[in-house]
């Protein structure tokens, strides 16, 4: 079931906080956060969340399409153990 | 006689996973990136499951929802094909698909030393982790260094030299790096 509109997106007030925080001082610094429920706003935008996967923290650069996901979409919790990648006509864009 | 190659000249775009109708054709899982590829595609190369490699001619190609059907030159009626089962199909790197700007096949990128903007090394690329982001995995002396491959962490990207150069490395963070306390951030 969706959450009420009324309530507006889940964001963790410690990490909008530091956010607004860095915003403010115009500083751009990766974040660490174990957040992934939070939900990506705006003021995320160009920054750098370091996003728990369950082991390692994952760096989730903010672009504008990302606004309205949370975080943990970002950071996959689950590694393909299939074919590899390295030997198959497979490629990285650079964004 | 057929054509041989090292495998290091080859990569990998399909594997052969079950037989398809009577006449020989076969149904092949794509693991590239293009699976439209094989519509153009006239011969590639066949790795069977006992290592042997050789060159084959694609007569037709079709592409199904459960993978691409393909029939294979020589391959005559459904035991031939079964006997397939398990082999990959690969294309020399001179015939891959030419990618846009910015992109860059992960074979090539793997082993490329990541250099800052001075020049000096920080580490060897080890991994390309894959989802919505892509992110470098760079092997440091000090453990592993993840970078998301955007331009603003990450500037030219050189195949041929073999070497990506990261932005502003020293603000990245370890990924296995944890904050004093459980929770707590960094700051």
């Amino acid at each position: 079931m969706a959450r009420s509109l009324k309530k507006g997106p889940y964001i963790d007030p410690r990490l909008e906080m530091r956010i607004q925080q860095m915003n403010e001082r115009s500083e751009k610094k990766v974040l660490k956060t174990w957040s992934r429920r939070s939900v990506i706003s705006p003021d995320f935008v160009g920054h750098t969340l370091a996003v728990h996967n369950g082991r390692k923290f994952l760096p989730v650069y903010v672009t504008e399409n990302m606004v309205g996901h949370k975080l943990g979409e970002f950071a996959p919790t689950r590694t393909f153990k299939g074919h590899t990648e390295k030997k198959a006509e497979a490629a990285a864009r650079k964004k | 006689m057929p054509e041989l190659r090292e495998p290091d000249d080859l990569v990998l775009i399909g594997a052969v996973v079950a037989a398809h109708g009577l006449q020989g054709g076969v149904r092949v899982e794509p693991l590239t990136d293009f699976p439209e590829r094989f519509l153009e595609l006239e011969s590639c190369f066949l790795r069977r499951a006992d290592g042997g490699i050789e060159r084959v001619k694609l007569k037709r190609c079709k592409i199904a929802p459960n993978g691409v059907l393909l029939n294979l030159e020589g391959l005559k009626s459904r035991n031939d094909a079964e006997l397939l089962r398990g082999a990959t199909l690969l294309v020399a790197k001179e015939e891959r698909v030419e990618l846009p700007d910015d992109s860059f096949y992960i074979g090539d990128l793997i082993g490329c030393s990541a250099i800052d903007e001075q020049g000096r090394e920080i580490g060897k690329l080890a991994d390309v982790i894959r989802g919505g982001q892509d992110i470098l995995s760079i092997e440091t002396g000090q453990g592993e260094l993840l970078v998301p491959f955007v331009r603003e962490w990450v500037g030219d990207v050189h195949v041929q030299n073999r070497t990506i150069v990261i932005l502003n490395s020293a603000t990245l963070i370890s990924s296995e790096e944890i904050p004093p306390a459980l929770g707590e951030s960094d700051d």
